[in-house]
């Protein structure tokens, strides 16, 4: 009998250790695969431009203080700048500690800047340590947005070698003092906790190694089980057997709970350092890492925001057991629990308050990557995105409908609106607005609405016809006199705004003034395929009707459409394709791609720039006059107004010399506004472009223009004797108009230029006829 | 009378001379010479409106337009560098910083070109080089540089 209990206990000893062996066998591979490469699902991190700091920049020192406030720095009073994101301003001085940041092309380390401001210009730039001047430096970029995994885990990766020794030495001193020397587990600790937690008949004490919290939270899941617990010991076995102590560690740091933002988990040190203090981990003080380490033992429970108490007590306990083992003097530690949390209390949301241009980065995103990618890879995403000129855009359209809606006695919130910005030269879209309420994640105006377009369609029809020069001038007189085209069965006759018809109309003017009729008139001289062939090069990829209504505006395209056919014009004729993302690094900071600049001449430059002089008097003298009182002195703008049927969309779009805006204002119902381009979007457009710091029109004519002194309304070039007359562009060996002299008549009708044909003796001959005639007239 | 025997003469002496100019035009028209361009600097003035066509010689009498701020200088020699490294992308990279800070650095946007030339993208020199054109301010040593580009990316 005995013999045989023996046996069966030795069977039963030896399946078990079978199954113990085939467990093991398994957990192993489970343990390497899982743990082996990529950890964890990293979000992808989108990041906006890069504020440039160069002496002799144009910047208002409030707009730095926006941006470095935008950053997450702390303004603090005393001259000693201690951590990198504190800086101190004293007037019209900043000192700066910028953070280290890794941009696409390389590392920039941590510096303490001195910059002085001198009308709001940067007057210089020094680096405080070594005192030399600075050619230029740049803050890190403002993180925008991320792409979170399916399971929403939010984290910034830490390497051992680059967390702060405090940090560790405090958490192993709290969570695993004999870290270093157990093999994953530690049985006496785990039968002490087993008693202690039986005596009191709940859980009092925890026996689990640090290693074995890793094991927890990274392969298994919450359920209490004895099976669970045997898994997880002979897992934190083989994870010391496997891996070194730092790599566990430094694992441990990564992956361990530290707070929840609606959907969004917040998972080790990196994050929770900016979710808490809005810093880097080795930017934090002892009593933030003592907070930090305070919230592993129960994130909510310790939460700062709503248990501030609570995390003061747990936070003052680790600074005294720092002190105790002497990582903190007495003196510091008590200094220290005098001090608050410094929780930011403004929580930097996972959800990205720019919805509207994440949505185009994605956009653009989705042609090179896919989703999975995105959401896993831990890429960086480096965007054209400007936050101050976007946060202004924002506030602007925003008072100005509600201003609207005062004025007008409309309904609160009735309006909608929508900007569009990017830079002239290089179409970098800066700042995209789809909603009065941005943050608003709903409908996206600005990319994904389609209205029509009214008269701001017209500079690319008088481009059109600028484009041959042989044929049309600025002065070249149009005819402003009813007109019916037949279009689908029926006759159209388009009418002007002021129902009104004005005879013959030199080209600019017609622009300046929007006169339908007479534009409707060119545009069918040109031919419709020339127009197409226009907005074609223009950028538009959207089908096009060609329909005449077309010449009045009657196509359907989103506001970032619009922006791109007008930063042709503003670039003097060289298109960029509008791009939102510049590059993409992965993981280890290794560029993956770029999206380089790239232009296309779209449209001759010389038509462009007397196309950009008519739209510079429109903005003088024509629809959009008011924006004089707008803006400030000096800063010279072109652009055009659209309205369409019934005031149901109101449109502006311009440029100045760095620039180019489209703002558009209606209703989500399509009724009308009661709204010109001019009493709506033009608002937004003027103060916007008031408030961001932009360069005028630079004017500079290309090779192939040539100027005359004009008479605008008769659209005529006046005598170089005659001191009145505006100066007005055209393209060298064109058409000219007839010419006047002071107090006469016209001289002439328009022809084509001849002047390199003639010889001396024909110029002269002219000029005495002329000169006879002058005489008899 | 007089006045009418005066009108008679002049008017056939008039349409005498007017079939000695070019039969292509109807009627002579006084047209004044070209106002010079506003708010450019006498010397590049003068070299504007000068004939398009100039000798190599003339050409090395001018120099290339110089960077706005030392912002753009840095970037100007930095691009420089790399460009003689072999480093083409970090070069285009550069110089796109540079064009951040100085959109309409006539310079900038031909070293661009420049670059984009030793990468064989040819169409992007040109465009490049001709949009560097249309900045030049009339700047001849920089137009023929261009010049050179765009032929090159032919």
């Amino acid at each position: 009998m005995k013999k045989k209990l023996l046996l069966l206990g030795l069977i039963l000893l030896v399946v078990a250790g079978w199954k113990l062996w085939i467990t093991t066998v398994e957990l192993d591979q489970q343990v390497k695969s899982q743990f082996e490469g990529a950890r964890w699902e990293i979000p992808a991190r989108i990041y906006g431009r890069p504020l440039d700091l160069f002496a002799g920049k144009a910047l208002q020192p409030d707009k730095l203080r926006q941006e470095l406030e935008l950053l997450g720095y702390q303004s603090v009073q005393s001259s000693s700048l201690e951590k990198a994101g504190d800086y101190l301003r004293t007037g019209n001085r900043f000192f700066i500690y910028c953070r280290s940041f890794t941009f696409s092309d390389g590392y920039q380390p941590a510096a303490l800047i001195d910059l002085s401001f001198r009308n709001n210009r940067i007057a210089t730039l020094t680096d405080r340590k070594s005192g030399d001047a600075l050619d230029f430096f740049r803050l890190e970029p403002f993180h925008i947005a991320s792409i979170y995994p399916g399971d929403n885990e939010d984290r910034l990766l830490l390497h051992i070698k680059k967390t702060p020794e405090l940090l560790t030495k405090t958490l192993l001193l709290v969570e695993d003092r004999s870290f270093y020397q157990h093999l994953g587990v530690r049985p006496v600790a785990i039968l002490r906790a087993l008693l202690a937690n039986i005596k009191a008949g709940r859980t009092v004490q925890g026996g689990s190694t640090l290693t074995q919290q890793l094991v927890k939270n990274f392969f298994l899941t919450n359920k209490r089980s004895v099976k669970r617990k045997v898994k997880e010991a002979i897992m934190a076995f083989l994870l010391e057997y496997h891996y070194t102590k730092d790599e566990i560690l430094e694992a441990y740091l990564n992956e361990v709970y530290m707070g929840q933002d609606g959907k969004r988990a917040i998972h080790g040190f990196g994050m929770a350092a900016r979710f808490y203090f809005g810093r880097k981990v080795d930017e934090i003080s002892a009593p933030q890492i003592a907070l930090l380490i305070g919230l592993v033992k129960g994130a909510s429970f310790y939460n700062p925001r709503k248990h501030p108490e609570r995390a003061k007590g747990r936070r003052d306990i680790i600074l005294q057991t720092m002190a105790d083992e002497g990582l903190l003097t007495s003196s510091t530690a008590q200094w220290n629990k005098e001090q608050p949390l410094g929780v930011l209390e403004r929580i930097p949301s996972g959800v990205t308050r720019y919805p509207a241009f994440v949505r185009l980065v994605r956009d653009q995103l989705k042609r090179d990557y896919k989703d999975s990618e995105l959401q896993s890879k831990g890429l960086t995403i480096f965007t054209t995105f400007d936050p101050l000129v976007q946060q202004t855009a924002e506030n602007r359209l925003s008072k100005v409908l509600s201003a609207l809606e005062k004025e007008r006695k409309m309904d609160k919130k009735s309006l909608q609106g929508a900007v569009v910005i990017c830079s002239a030269d290089q179409g970098e879209v800066l700042a995209v607005v789809g909603d009065r309420f941005p943050g608003h994640k709903g409908f996206n105006r600005a990319l994904d609405m389609r209205r029509p377009l009214g008269s701001v369609i017209k500079p690319m029809i008088y481009l059109s016809a600028l484009a041959r020069p042989d044929q049309y001038s600025l002065l070249t007189l149009l005819e402003d006199k009813p007109v019916s085209i037949p279009s689908g069965g029926k006759t159209w006759s388009p009418k002007n705004f002021d129902k009104k018809f004005h005879g013959q109309v030199p080209l600019i003017q017609a622009l300046v003034h929007s006169n339908n009729v007479a534009t409707v008139r060119l545009g069918m001289d040109l031919g419709l395929d020339a127009i197409i062939d226009t907005l074609r090069r223009f950028g538009i990829t959207r089908a096009i009707p060609a329909y005449p209504s077309l010449l009045l505006g009657a196509i359907e395209l989103p506001p970032i459409d619009v922006l791109q056919m007008y930063q042709v014009i503003a670039a003097g004729g060289y298109k960029s394709t509008l791009r939102a993302i510049l590059a993409v690094t992965n993981q280890q900071n290794e560029l993956l791609q770029r999206y380089p600049l790239a232009v296309e001449q779209a449209a001759p430059a010389e038509a462009v720039f007397c196309l950009t002089r008519a739209m510079q008097e429109i903005t003088k003298s024509g629809t959009a006059a008011s924006l004089q009182r707008m803006l400030p002195s000096g800063l010279k703008v072109a652009g055009k107004t659209g309205t369409t049927d019934d005031l149901r969309d109101s449109w502006f779009a311009g440029f100045s010399g760095s620039h180019v805006m489209v703002t558009w204002v209606g209703r989500d119902d399509n009724r009308s506004t009661g709204l010109t381009g001019a009493s709506g979007a033009l608002r937004v457009w003027g103060t916007t472009m008031a408030a961001i710091s932009s360069n005028p029109i630079d004017n500079q004519p290309p090779e192939g223009i040539e100027f005359y002194r004009a008479d605008i309304k008769a659209g005529t070039i006046v005598d170089n004797s005659c001191s009145q007359g505006e100066l007005i562009p055209f393209v060298h060996g064109g058409q000219l108009p007839p010419v006047t002299f002071c107090g006469a008549q016209t001289q002439g009708r328009t022809r084509r230029r001849h002047r390199r044909t003639q010889n001396g003796f024909e110029r002269a001959l002219e000029q005495g006829v002329e000169q006879f005639l002058r005489i008899f007239q | 009378m007089k006045c009418y025997l005066l009108l008679s003469v002049t008017c056939f002496f008039l349409l005498t001379l007017s079939g000695c100019v070019s039969p292509r035009y109807s009627r002579p028209v006084y047209r004044p010479a070209p106002v010079q361009s506003p708010g450019l600097p006498n010397q590049e003035k003068q070299n504007k409106w000068d004939s398009v066509d100039q000798s190599p010689n003339q050409n090395s009498v001018q120099q290339l337009p110089r960077p706005a701020n030392r912002a753009v200088a840095t970037f100007s020699r930095q691009s420089d560098r790399q460009l003689s490294q072999g480093d083409f992308n970090a070069a285009a990279q550069t110089l796109e910083r540079g064009l951040r800070i100085a959109p309409k650095d006539a310079l900038l946007w031909s070293k661009l070109a420049r670059v984009r030339l030793l990468q064989h993208q040819y169409p992007q020199a040109r465009s490049l080089a001709t949009k560097s054109n249309s900045l030049a301010r009339g700047n001849r040593a920089l137009v023929q540089l261009n010049r050179q580009i765009i032929e090159q990316a032919q």
